[in-house]
């Protein structure tokens, strides 16, 4: 990993009582990048920021912030802020007193508060909005409020917590852009939880996956999209879900060179992304086995079109349903259809779910 | 559910009896502060000779401005020591969690249930010991706490939403600075809701002066009219006066906060 480490938990975990929500965490976020955690709920990615954020003590474990020991550092030291998921404005100040409030609280002298507010309003659009309550913004200004809040602190770490989970799509969309783009400008390293794999997927410089207290993967997005650690992680990201059929019952009615299938019959399951599948037309139907290609027979079950591209639900022989995403609208589909894949775009995974080489796939387990 | 147009009738009848024996006993009190002695003992509800007399003769022809004086001086710090006390203890019971926090909340309720004749006894012996019958602090002290309203605002406290403690917190507020800068400010409904029910009980209460008060260096306004019965008063028209005058402070604590608990609902801008 490159550039310089600033945030690292060290074999950090958390116990509420008998139940683990943070298995011991290795997780270094370097300087300046965007990290996003992401997992079902209650995979402990929100406990792992309230650790980071100095709200939850962590039962075992260091975090480190650039070389310092910040474990049991009250909140207010670490020099982080914060952006919640509810906003958590106080709904009897200003937006200009909420943003200033930690100034104050720090004692600065009240004309440098007035002017780096009104900076920072100036950066995110908020100048009209100074002098509104909370309950008089909409939610998109509200949230800006709150971003506004993090900024005018200039702190170290920015910590996000579903900050897009109440805006709707459309503003959501916006948002996202507008917080990915401030974060690069500052160049405030950021630590942002979210359940939503647009939001890691378009946002992060790297991306944590997380479940059950587990962290599965931390790697850039592509990677994590492309190179999937294990099962979990290759159907948690992506929509439609990878296509993930056991390997034995996939290749037993396949049509693949013997090297492709003594390559690929290690395997335990095999994964295709939807968008690597796709529908043979009728020339290259029952055409011979060759190169890397992978093919096999399917009853198109439904089609579901999306306008600029078409789902293709298709059972196997052996009864698993796949699913293909084709560009355009299809046509002319009938019940009997052939898949077809590329080797190089097959991720196989062995018995326990995690990924494995093999000499088609790119990359594979180090 | 619908009535018919029947019963509905018949419930607007019922309605408006019940309504009637309510207010019925307080407009006969009104219009006899305002009846000469002549027309005390009329029949018609309200005064044909209206007269200030029984006013001006509650008020200084009699002790009531010296039990008001007691009263006003006695319900105030009271009620602002149980608001204080609620609040300091509310807050701690609601946001941490510390050794034996559970079994001192259940104390907490359990004095709540307990009848208040029950702790007069103790509470009397002590006043005695102490050497504080028939003063002002006999009657303030013992009820400087309030069961309810520590319970009352435990209950608002944990409603506050919890990412406000953790924004103050990050923004470098120490607890009793989140209390003061960004819970209470927010709680002010729940706090003029809390004063008027304090104040009114207070303000009304008849059983705890009449053990400790003997005299009338500390005898209450609800007491003293009473003691007016008892001194062979018999003007009537100047007693209905005094209560009158006696249950303005109420209402009048009543209309001064009632429009923040109102607010209250109108605005509900806690949320989000």
């Amino acid at each position: 990993m490159s550039g310089v480490a600033h945030v690292r938990f060290d074999q950090t975990s958390k116990s509420f009582g008998a139940t683990q929500a943070v298995a011991p965490l290795d997780l270094t976020v370097v300087q300046g990048e965007f990290t996003v955690l992401i997992g079902p709920s209650g995979c402990g990615k929100t406990t792992s920021l309230r650790m980071l954020a100095g709200f939850e003590p962590p039962t075992s474990g260091r975090i480190l912030l650039g070389d310092r020991d910040i474990t049991n550092m009250a909140p207010k030291d670490r020099n982080m802020a914060m952006v919640f998921q509810n906003y958590a404005l106080y709904p009897h100040m200003t937006a200009a007193q909420n943003m200033g409030f930690a100034l104050r609280l720090r004692g600065v002298p009240a004309a440098e508060i007035e002017t780096r507010v009104r900076s920072v309003a100036a950066m995110l659009g908020l100048e009209p909005l100074l002098q509104r309550r909370p309950r008089e913004l909409s939610g998109g200004q509200r949230q800006r409020v709150a971003v506004g809040r993090a900024i005018v602190r200039d702190p170290e770490v920015f910590l996000f917590d579903e900050p897009l989970s109440n805006l709707d799509a459309q503003l959501r969309s916006v948002a996202r852009s507008e917080i990915r783009a401030l974060q690069r400008s500052l160049g405030v390293t950021t630590v942002y939880v979210t359940h939503d794999q647009v939001e890691a997927m378009t946002m992060a410089d790297r991306i944590a996956v997380m479940n059950h207290g587990v962290l599965l993967q931390y790697a850039p997005p592509m990677e994590v999209y492309e190179q999937p650690a294990d099962t979990f992680v290759a159907s948690f990201l992506g929509s439609p879900a990878m296509n993930i059929a056991p390997a034995a019952q996939l290749l037993a009615f396949a049509t693949l060179t013997d090297e492709l299938r003594e390559a690929l019959g290690s395997a335990h399951s095999l994964g295709i992304r939807p968008e690597h599948l796709a529908v043979a037309n009728a020339a290259g139907k029952g055409a011979p086995a060759s190169g890397t290609a992978l093919r096999f027979p399917a009853t198109l079950q439904r089609l579901e079109n999306l306008g600029a591209e078409t789902l293709v639900y298709a059972r196997t022989v052996p009864g698993d349903l796949l699913i293909s995403r084709v560009g355009g609208a299809l046509k002319a589909c009938t019940g009997a259809i052939e898949f077809t894949a590329d080797a190089r775009h097959v991720v196989a995974f062995g018995e326990d779910g995690r990924r494995i080489a093999t000499r088609f796939s790119r990359g594979g387990t180090q | 559910m619908q009535l018919s147009p029947s019963w509905r009738v018949v419930f607007h009848i019922l309605l408006f009896a019940i309504a009637l024996s309510v207010l019925a006993p307080m407009l006969m009190v009104l219009a006899t502060g305002f009846k000469p002695p002549a027309e005390v003992f009329d029949f018609r509800p309200w005064p044909v000779h209206p007269t200030l007399d029984n006013f001006r003769t509650i008020l200084f022809e009699t002790h009531f401005l010296h039990y008001f004086v007691n009263s006003v001086g006695t319900t105030l710090p009271r009620v602002a020591g149980q608001v204080a006390v609620g609040v300091l203890a509310a807050y701690a019971f609601a946001r941490w969690r510390f050794p034996g926090s559970g079994a001192l909340f259940a104390l907490v309720m359990v004095a709540m249930m307990i009848p208040h004749q029950l702790t007069m006894i103790p509470n009397y012996i002590l006043i005695a010991r102490l050497d504080w019958f028939d003063t002002w602090q006999g009657l303030i002290v013992p009820n400087l706490a309030a069961p309810f309203a520590v319970f009352f605002l435990r209950q608002h406290f944990l409603s506050f939403p919890r990412e406000l403690f953790d924004a103050a917190e990050m923004d470098g507020a120490s607890s009793w600075r989140t209390l003061w800068h960004v819970v209470l400010p927010n709680l002010t409904p729940a706090l003029a809701a809390l004063t008027i029910v304090q104040f009114i009980e207070t303000w009304n209460e008849y059983f705890w002066p009449l053990l400790v008060t003997s005299s009338d260096a500390s005898r209450t306004l609800q007491l003293g009219i009473r003691h007016f019965l008892e001194e062979d008063f018999t003007n009537y028209g100047a007693l209905m006066a005094g209560v009158t005058l006696a249950s303005v402070p109420a209402l009048l604590i009543f209309a001064l906060l009632q429009r923040k608990v109102m607010d209250a609902f109108l605005d509900s801008g806690l949320k989000g």
